[in-house]
């Protein structure tokens, strides 16, 4: 369960600026497009997974859902003060089962060292007939599987999978995947942006890893060995 | 480029258009549909950008090459 004070990319962006994870690949424009895949009701019972500060959230709240967000992280509750939170685990929400039309999770899912017990969980919250929604990063070419052991020492790549990785665990779960979207050139947009703001992929590599000889290693796995992509997703709890 | 060495690059140029003096403005550069704004020295008077061979052969070609998966 990711802890958004703790990823390394979180200092990026200066409070005038928002959260890093309103500032994520898409922003909320891709959480409403993938939102609105699922067709909820006006009302719907949303579950925000590793809410952060609470930037989707507000806007869910904003659109008349009855939004409920939980977090592992205290520091970011607190910049959620007049919102629903708690602060909990994914695979131990203090929520009943059966409660939610949707659990949302966005830039997380790979960064759960529990994914499969944090799905089950979901699976568990989820009325029948109710949307998993996800946002996140993926491995979208993977030319040498030697250098996936490269991405360990980075906090926020550490469990990127490959899509049919993800789709294995999802439908594992119990659930029906009936849109998955790629966003990969959303994704480069926000790197550019990156590029731009810290003055090259190398600075923003060593904000990803904890030590020079490891952002070097990442920077020539991500430029030759591994590229990554970016999706959004849409999963019905089926059976 | 840091905002010193904008402002040391300043003294050294002039429009070659009309002339007028360069001055550190916020420039919105795109590249495959999208936009990032960049610090750069414009022309007072007509807006030109002074596009430096350290931008251009640093974040913009890395951005070329990140987006065109090169």
């Amino acid at each position: 369960m990711p802890d958004c004070a703790r990823c390394s990319l979180f200092q990026l962006e200066s409070e005038n600026e928002g959260c890093l994870h309103l500032n994520r690949p898409g922003g909320l424009e891709l959480t409403n497009t993938a939102l609105a895949s699922c067709k909820l009701p006006a009302s719907a019972s949303v579950l925000d997974a590793a809410c952060g500060a609470g930037a989707t959230l507000q806007s869910l709240r904003d659109q008349g859902y009855g939004a409920i967000g939980i977090d592992l992280s205290m520091e970011m509750l607190r910049k959620c003060a007049l919102l629903t939170t708690t602060q909990a685990h994914c695979n131990q929400v203090p929520l009943p089962s059966l409660s939610q039309d949707a659990v949302l999770m966005e830039c997380a899912l790979s960064l759960s060292n529990e994914m499969v017990s944090a799905l089950t969980e979901f699976y568990r919250l989820l009325r029948p007939g109710g949307w998993l929604v996800v946002t996140d990063i993926y491995i979208r070419e993977l030319h040498d599987p030697q250098a996936m052991d490269c991405l360990t020492g980075s906090s926020c790549l550490s469990g990127a999978k490959t899509e049919v990785e993800i789709r294995s665990k999802i439908e594992g779960a119990g659930f029906s995947i009936r849109n998955w979207q790629d966003q990969t050139l959303v994704f480069k947009q926000w790197l550019a942006r990156m590029v731009f703001k810290l003055g090259s992929l190398d600075a923003f590599y060593r904000q990803l890893s904890a030590c020079e000889t490891g952002s070097q290693a990442l920077a020539n796995t991500l430029g030759n060995k591994i590229k990554l992509g970016y999706y959004w997703l849409s999963a019905q709890k089926t059976g | 480029m840091s905002d010193s060495s904008l402002d040391s690059l300043k003294s050294q140029w002039t429009c070659g258009k009309c002339g007028a003096p360069l001055e550190v403005a916020s420039v919105n550069v795109s590249y495959l549909g999208s936009g990032y704004p960049v610090d750069m020295l414009v022309c007072k008077n007509c807006k030109r950008p002074l596009v430096p061979a350290e931008l251009a052969l640093g974040k913009m070609l890395e951005v070329e090459k990140l987006m065109e998966d090169k």
